[in-house]
């Protein structure tokens, strides 16, 4: 077992754990959790059974090729980037709700007297 | 039950969030007004059709977003009036659109009065009567599942806007979805704070109008694709 096999499904299990409790909490919506999770435990499974899957990968889409450690490593980290830009833009789409709340109510309920 | 009923009437809030209903949410009110109830709070959310038009023709309370933040969003903000206004024991939130029959509020506050429930869920699928698509169910199937396996509890027709709330459930649930996804995560949280949850039947009317409004499974399938292209793409 190499390292990365250890280190890549530590951090699968971390943030599966992190993305439902963002979810009970309600911070992340049901489809944004399901994403997460479903591309976070690919990740741990294809590092935990790295020839397995790229060899049926390989064998459904035609690649053969020993550059596959570096499209996965590639992938893993642009994932990771997303998942922290995911995280700021939620944090800015809260803020603007807050904000849009915050002065219809401020403003008061506009009181309409006909019938 | 009735005479209950009549003489909590104006320590109910209705909450009817809307965005570009010009064409229903008239029919929502007066059919409200005609049960007899007095206060009406519209969460008018950002709509940029007629619908300011025809709310200034109605006797209701309106609050505007000045952008469209979404139906959870709007719901949320109709429940922060309803927390800091202590004159109200209950708030409804039902939907602007006429898919719920306002002649079912009267039933479900009857149940919540009678079973002493914190949090009561208008249900769709216990009307036998009612005609819902397939789609819709399984939609709602998917939803109720993975809400259920969010709140370690069963859930039920997860999906349904149409909530009376008692003080205390509106205290201790605060909604932070923009979206359709605010109604899971209402039950999520009411398990979570072990609220007394219960669930009435709801006749709904799925009309042509009202078709491709609302929660269902072209929209959570657009709303995955959606995140997915936004994240590709756009950053």
């Amino acid at each position: 077992m190499e390292i990365y096999q250890i280190i890549v499904p530590g951090i699968s299990i971390v943030s599966v754990i992190y993305m439902i409790r963002q979810n009970t909490s309600g911070n992340s919506t049901l489809f944004e959790t399901l994403f997460w999770v479903i591309i976070w435990l690919s990740i741990g499974l294809l590092a935990v059974f790295p020839d397995t899957i790229t060899y049926f990968m390989s064998s459904l889409l035609g690649i053969k090729s020993n550059v596959n450690t570096a499209i996965f490593m590639g992938l893993a980290i642009s994932i990771l980037i997303h998942f922290r830009t995911f995280a700021v833009i939620k944090k800015q789409n809260k803020a603007l709700t807050d904000l849009v709340r915050r002065l219809a109510l401020n403003q008061g309920p506009k009181q309409n007297t006909s019938s | 039950m009735t005479s209950m009923l009549t003489m909590d009437k104006d320590a109910v809030l209705i909450i009817i969030p809307v965005y570009n209903e010009s064409k229903r949410v008239g029919q929502v009110i007066e059919s409200v007004i005609d049960l007899g109830f007095k206060n009406i709070l519209v969460v008018d959310d950002g709509s940029i059709d007629q619908t300011q038009k025809e709310l200034n023709k109605h006797p209701v309370m309106v609050l505007s977003h000045i952008i469209n933040r979404g139906v959870g969003a709007a719901t949320e903000t109709g429940l922060e009036f309803f927390r800091r206004s202590r004159q109200y024991l209950l708030a409804v939130t039902i939907d602007g659109d006429m898919q719920h029959s306002p002649e079912d509020i009267g039933h479900m506050i009857s149940q919540h009065m009678e079973q002493n429930a914190e949090l009561t869920m208008g249900n769709r699928f216990l009307q036998k009567s009612n005609s819902i698509p397939w789609t819709r169910k399984l939609y709602n199937l998917i939803a109720d599942i993975v809400t259920s396996i969010m709140s370690m509890s069963i859930v039920r027709d997860s999906q349904s806007g149409f909530k009376v709330w008692s003080r205390q459930a509106a205290v201790l649930i605060h909604i932070d979805q923009n979206g359709y996804e605010f109604c899971s995560e209402v039950a999520i949280k009411a398990h979570q704070h072990k609220l007394k949850i219960i669930q009435v039947p709801i006749s709904v009317t799925y009309n042509k109008d009202v078709k491709g409004k609302g929660q269902n499974l072209k929209e959570g399938v657009k709303t995955f694709f959606n995140l997915i292209h936004h994240f590709i793409f756009k950053h």
